[in-house]
């Protein structure tokens, strides 16, 4: 495996290094690489010094390892592999030993607050890293996910901006969600 | 092919005099054309790196000027990057994220959290009412097809509405159930599921769920001599009430028929309620078939039906065609109604007017012989299960499930089962001793009240799995009927488990009662 060094300048202007392989986890930096545009370092205009360390981290994980960044991609165990009588037991064991311990570094690593969550987010998009794009959408849907209209504003500082007659229309379709009815 | 465009600060000076003066050693210079095309790069979140180098004279400083002017939208467009990544305090997180993404997130939402959702802001309602992203939605979901493995899938059970002799039973008995499978997690966190169950517990006692269909359902609501048919998919509050059937028969079977075009249209579904009956004459059939299209009930009468079968048992549908089984003593065999063919013959089904009566062909009804090794048909089950029709029968020893996978319908008369699936009941007994503990102090209970089940009487040890149901994406999974509970049968794992108990206080015998099987609708508004 080719160890090539490449360096990456943040927004701010700090400067990272990062292996070959894993930069190719980014299909931006893949596409950088193969197309011989690559002259010392690679200016990132859109993400900065604070954010940079925590993706080139989630790439040295993944980057080089298709295999495994896509079986965490598609929710962590094979299930084809569970009805399949004759499956080796050991090669099983190791790949969940393997899957095991790729979703704990997921969850150690996945564990910031909301603002880092959106500049990685920004990041992944931008560096078209699909895993953690995946992985940091996935998170900002948990934190959606069954809560009424206000802890949603509340959670994301959002301003309900209805206008009153719309805001009372709108407060019509959440009832419509949130009771139970009679049918009689 | 990468372009490569870097944008550093042009070394410029501002004069007194209010003019733009090129420094002395200026050299990293963009015409404004050049600006404009760093601008829509910036835009569109291309990938600017390296840079090209005009030396430009001091003499053009019309290009100058417009330079500078692109050059602040460039540095607007930047800043409202930068504040994308960095204050994103106090403003909306969607707002910051843009659209794609936005998108992205909401698409993993269960319904209930969807649409309440519409209500944080008009941003979120527009995103959320596009109708772009109801079709991506339901493309996530496995695209409304409703054969895939993922869509989710529940259970109800209720007494069998058209089996007569229900009438003597309380009222909470009669009430549709929900029938938790507790194996698996990810229904049960999907609060789809939580809406269904409460829209479900508020249903009255006197409506009866009679069939579902790619997410819909049908349900008849019983008064004294009428029925009311209406349709539901009981995660909004939609209820389609149909007009009243033009006849009236007690024996009778209703069928809900979902029509999605190749692109499902979103606003409004099609469907039709078909009703089948053999009561007028027992060597006819009659249809009444209701269009959502036309809004009213047209109907079909098959004379010389070769069959003196009045019931319609396990009626299933599939692909514009209904199955069910007639059982006689011992011979049975699977009766075929074959929906295309009475559109492809002669007969214009279309432009009947609705109360009159057309006769069908009688090619339309095939008949298939069970599986040869079949020995108990009145204890079988018939039904349809990742798109084959499945037939499931248990003797006192053995459970086994036929898939059929060729014949039934098509040109070829070879008709072919094949053995999917077999149990011995010993070893189901062996493996799960609490259930059978159950069983046991269920038939003692059930012996008390003086009352010997059909099933002791014939046997004191042993008794039939009555198969229910079957998984409608595919055969991993069956309910079976054992005496006093509903339990799921694991068909990989060979694991049973109870979902259901029958409140034993009540039945002096157990009346009929059915399983069906519910897909969730993938997106609600029809």
């Amino acid at each position: 495996m080719s160890s090539t060094k490449i360096f990456l300048k943040s927004s701010d202007d700090k400067t990272f290094e990062i292996d070959e392989t894993a930069a190719r986890a980014s299909e931006t930096l893949k596409n950088i690489i193969d197309g011989g545009c690559l002259d010392g370092v690679i200016p990132l205009p859109n993400v900065s010094s604070n954010i940079l360390p925590k993706v080139i981290e989630y790439c040295k994980k993944h980057g080089g390892d298709n295999g495994s960044s896509k079986k965490i991609a598609n929710g962590g165990v094979d299930k084809d592999k569970e009805i399949l009588p004759d499956y080796d037991e050991e090669e099983d064991k190791r790949e969940k030993v393997r899957v095991d311990e790729l979703k704990k570094w997921e969850e150690e690593y996945m564990d910031f607050d909301q603002q880092v969550l959106y500049d990685l987010m920004l990041a992944a998009n931008y560096l078209h890293i699909k895993g953690l794009l995946d992985l940091t959408v996935e998170k900002a849907a948990s934190m959606i996910r069954g809560r009424t209209p206000d802890q949603i504003r509340e959670n994301f500082n959002i301003n309900s901006d209805f206008t009153p007659e719309e805001e009372e229309e709108m407060i019509l379709i959440e009832d419509e969600w949130d009771d139970e009815w009679a049918f009689d | 092919m990468m372009t490569s465009l870097s944008i550093q600060q042009p070394c410029l000076t501002w004069s007194k005099d209010g003019n733009f003066h090129p420094t002395a050693d200026a050299e990293i210079i963009f015409y404004g054309f050049l600006a404009k095309f760093a601008c829509e790069a910036l835009r569109r979140r291309w990938h600017i790196i390296g840079c090209l180098r005009f030396r430009v004279s001091s003499t053009h400083f019309y290009c100058l000027t417009n330079f500078m002017s692109c050059w602040k939208n460039v540095k607007e467009e930047m800043k409202k990057q930068e504040s994308m990544r960095i204050s994103t305090e106090g403003s909306d997180l969607l707002l910051a994220l843009g659209d794609e993404l936005a998108t992205d997130i909401l698409i993993r939402l269960p319904l209930k959290t969807l649409f309440r959702s519409k209500c944080v802001s008009i941003r979120w309602n527009r995103l959320i009412s596009d109708p772009l992203f109801a079709g991506m939605y339901v493309n996530r979901q496995g695209g409304g097809s409703h054969t895939h493995t993922t869509t989710p899938t529940s259970f109800f059970h209720q007494l069998d509405y058209f089996a007569s002799d229900s009438g003597y039973l309380p009222r909470e008995d009669k009430r549709l159930h929900f029938l938790r499978l507790h194996n698996n997690a990810k229904e049960e966190n999907d609060d789809n599921h939580v809406v269904v169950q409460h829209r479900v517990r508020s249903l009255g006692h006197n409506v009866f769920i009679v069939d579902s269909d790619k997410g819909l359902l049908l349900f008849v609501r019983a008064g004294n001599q009428c029925r009311n048919y209406l349709v539901s998919n009981l995660i909004d509050k939609l209820w389609i009430d149909l007009p009243e059937p033009k006849r009236w028969y007690p024996y009778e079977s209703a069928k809900l028929v979902c029509k999605y075009d190749d692109k499902p249209s979103l606003t409004q579904i099609k469907f039709e309620v078909i009703l089948f009956s053999r009561y007028q004459n027992v060597s006819s059939l009659s249809l009444e078939i209701f269009s959502s299209e036309t809004g009213n009930w047209r109907m079909i009468v098959l004379h010389n039906y070769p069959s003196y079968f009045r019931t319609l048992h396990c009626h299933t549908m599939f692909n514009r065609a209904a199955y069910w089984l007639e059982v006689h003593a011992d011979t049975a065999r699977i009766a075929a109604f074959d929906f295309n063919r009475l559109k492809k013959s002669s007969m214009p089904s279309h432009s009947i007017p609705h109360n009159d009566l057309a006769i069908m062909p009688e090619d339309c009804v095939k008949f298939i012989p069970l599986p040869a090794s079949s020995d108990l048909p009145s204890n079988g089950f018939l039904g349809f299960s990742g798109g084959l029709l499945h037939y499931a029968e248990s003797n006192l020893t053995n459970l086994h499930i036929w898939a059929l996978s060729s014949g039934g319908l098509s040109e070829s008369s070879e008709v072919a089962w094949s053995l999917k699936h077999s149990a011995s009941l010993q070893s189901m007994i062996d493996e799960h001793p609490d259930i059978f503990h159950l069983i046991a102090n269920y038939r003692v209970c059930r012996s008390f009240g003086n009352y010997v089940g059909e099933e002791i009487r014939h046997n004191e040890h042993k008794f039939h799995f009555s198969p229910l149901a079957f998984h409608p994406s595919g055969l991993h999974l069956v309910l079976l009927r054992l005496p006093g509970m509903i339990v799921s049968y694991h068909i990989e794992k060979r694991k049973l488990e109870v979902v259901h108990h029958y409140n034993i206080e009540h039945f002096r015998h157990l009346p009929h009662f059915r399983v069906l099987s519910y897909q969730y609708p993938a997106w609600p508004i029809y």
